[in-house]
């Protein structure tokens, strides 16, 4: 086992390293970089000397492989670098907007679970009843219903009939927790739907084969209630598939704080993902870039000890 | 029809004879044919309602699309009437605007027609070249195993980890806003999952025994590449190709939501969007018909992709 967890905290290296060097390349492919940015994106415009100025300073000018050097020496300090945007240590940044992006997900993702399981078993239990109909014709929509255009209908609605509004100034946990969680409900809410809908099916479909099985048969033949039968001897055997996907459906919670931090106004990750990619502060996007990968890879890997430590059948070597 | 084969031991006679025979059958199996696809679109729609419902809206909005230019009387980048006028309200010059106009004037009605254009092209363009590549990937990486599968799927990791929009929104900035680099930076999203799947697929196949017996015949690695793993790959691919369109009709409109997507005047659902967000307290409709548009597209395409991937994944048969 632990050889086993070593290999597989070994085999990120090389991943992390393919990830950031194609990033490196990728970002300085196209002229036109911060220095202009920095300097012009506000009502002013720069002269073309202090613009030069900004990128000697900067160091833009030096040779790509030189810059890349410098860059791989950072990573190797186990830093990740200097945002000229804000003027700071990116792992500073980091850490002052990861807090709002996690609380977000895991609020979506207890929201999402909370509603979802229970939906999909009852969808499974009452097969082919209205109930059944009117669970999958929701999910269907909640798996292709743009998650954006989902977040612009709830404020168009509730605009136009309440005459409410997104709030302008985020409110810290720690300061005001009520009015905190307020503000992240709705796009919790909006971020969770797909996953949710997505597990209800996967929940739906895993109860089903449950079920038929035997020993379920057994287990009513012993005359135990259903709801034992159900909660104690189906939902765990139906739980590990589930279990995965919920855990991969985290990469599409990110995708999804992109998109609807900037509709909501959060200043989170998404919001600065999609500021560092606009104004090209390269060491930025991808420091953020980077700590997203290692962040997922280590919780897929959680979730694959967490699989055999569920069912002792899974073993790892 | 009669082969070079059958000319040289058979007499001419007999030639004619065959070559008929050929025909006939070639023209009774045409006709049988044609009666098994019919048999098999009914079975696929008495089998799955939802999936033919799903893509009989499809093919109205493609009709509808293509036709675009034909349905309405007004350019989708010039000003024609006032500045959100509502729905049903006159152009200037005479014509009705079915769907009023937008922010600037321009037919709402005309440019959900076009931007569909760019919406479907992307969403059938992305995933073919999306599954293609992951494809000749997946199938190379089992194939020659070793050192070659290793690094790819070192490579196929990184592609997996990282948050699909995210990676499309950094090329789309470094490469441009064209219509070509937005289906790219689509399609390499789903390279990763594609080569997964069809990887573990082509390594049971590599096991098979036909796969020895033309390795023993001396058959090269292009051929047995190209002439029978991949078309032995065709159901997954498929499969993965009808699952994709969706998620890439809903990337695009993503990227031109948040500003990197194709850049104007060629409309597109997701920039429309982006331009009503700022206006919708005054006209309600330039934030409904894009968002119906792509709900209704959307939805479609995934009613037919999941209906297809049911028909043609026998594993999944009798589930969902």
């Amino acid at each position: 086992m632990q050889v086993y967890i070593l290999r597989r905290l070994l085999l990120m290296i090389p991943t992390i390293f393919i990830l950031g060097t194609s990033l490196f390349f990728l970002l300085r492919v196209l002229p036109g970089d911060l220095a202009v940015g920095l300097l012009t994106s506000e009502e002013s415009s720069a002269t073309a000397e202090e613009i030069e100025e900004l990128r000697e300073y900067l160091g833009l000018n030096d040779h790509i492989l030189v810059q890349y050097g410098r860059w791989l020496k950072t990573i190797g300090r186990g830093d990740l670098g200097y945002s000229p945007l804000f003027d700071s240590s990116v792992v500073s940044i980091l850490w002052s907007k990861l807090g709002i992006t996690i609380e977000l997900a895991i609020i979506a993702v207890i929201i999402s679970l909370v509603w979802a399981i229970p939906l999909g078993i009852i969808s499974a239990l009452r097969r082919g009843s209205w109930i059944d109909q009117a669970i999958r014709v929701v999910t269907a929509a909640g798996i292709s219903l743009p998650n954006f255009w989902i977040a612009l209908m709830v404020l168009l609605i509730l605009v136009a009939f309440f005459r409410w509004s997104p709030p302008v100034q985020y409110v810290h946990f720690l300061d005001n927790p009520i009015e905190n969680l307020k503000m992240l409900f709705l796009p919790a809410l909006v971020i969770g739907f797909r996953s949710a809908a997505v597990i209800t099916r996967m929940t739906r479909s895993m109860m089903l084969e449950v079920i038929g099985q035997d020993y379920v048969r057994t287990a009513r033949a012993k005359g135990l209630s259903s709801r034992t039968v159900t909660l104690r001897h189906a939902l765990p055997n139906a739980s590990l598939p589930i279990l995965t996907l919920a855990a991969l459906l985290l990469a599409a919670l990110v995708d999804g704080a992109v998109i609807i931090e900037v509709i909501f106004n959060l200043p989170g990750l998404g919001q600065l993902i999609r500021e560092s990619i606009t104004r090209r502060d390269y060491e930025l996007i991808q420091g953020i870039v980077l700590v997203l990968a290692l962040f997922m890879m280590v919780w897929i890997l959680i979730t694959d000890l967490l699989y055999a430590w569920l069912d002792p059948r899974i073993r790892y070597s | 029809m009669s082969s070079s084969n059958g000319e040289n031991l058979t007499s001419d006679k007999n030639t004619v004879e065959l070559t008929q025979l050929v025909d006939t059958k070639v023209k009774f199996n045409l006709r049988a044919n044609v009666v098994k696809t019919r048999r098999v679109i009914w079975k696929f729609t008495k089998g799955n309602p939802a999936g033919s419902f799903g893509g009989a809206i499809l093919l109205v909005i493609i009709i509808l699309v293509l036709s675009a230019s034909l349905l309405s009387p007004f350019r989708f980048d010039r000003s024609v009437g006032s500045r959100l006028a509502p729905v049903g309200s006159e152009a200037r010059d005479g014509n009705s605007m079915v769907l009023g106009a937008d922010e600037i004037g321009r037919d709402v009605f005309t440019r959900t027609l076009h931007g569909g254009r760019t919406s479907l092209y992307v969403g059938l363009a992305a995933p073919l070249i999306g599954v293609g590549l992951g494809l000749l990937l997946g199938i190379s990486s089992a194939y020659f195993g070793g050192v070659i599968d290793m690094t790819t799927q070192r490579i196929v990791d990184s592609l997996l980890i990282i948050p699909g929009l995210v990676l499309s929104m950094v090329i789309t900035l470094s490469f441009g806003f064209s219509l070509e680099i937005v289906v790219l930076a689509i399609a390499i999203n789903l390279i990763g999952g594609v080569s997964r799947v069809i990887r573990s697929h082509a390594l049971a196949l590599r096991e098979s025994q036909y796969v020895e017996a033309l390795e023993a015949m001396g058959a090269s690695n292009t051929r047995i590449i190209f002439k029978h793993l991949i078309p032995n790959s065709f159901a997954p691919a498929m499969v993965l190709f009808a699952v994709s369109v969706g998620g890439a009709i809903t990337t695009e409109a993503s990227l031109s939501f948040l500003g990197l997507g194709i850049a104007p005047p060629r409309p597109s659902w997701g920039s429309m969007l982006s331009n009503a967000q700022e206006f919708f307290r005054s006209g309600v409709h330039i934030v409904l018909v894009p968002g119906v548009a792509i709900g209704v597209t959307v939805l479609a395409v995934n009613l037919f992709g999941d209906a297809l991937r049911d028909a043609l994944d026998p594993r999944l048969r009798g589930r969902d």
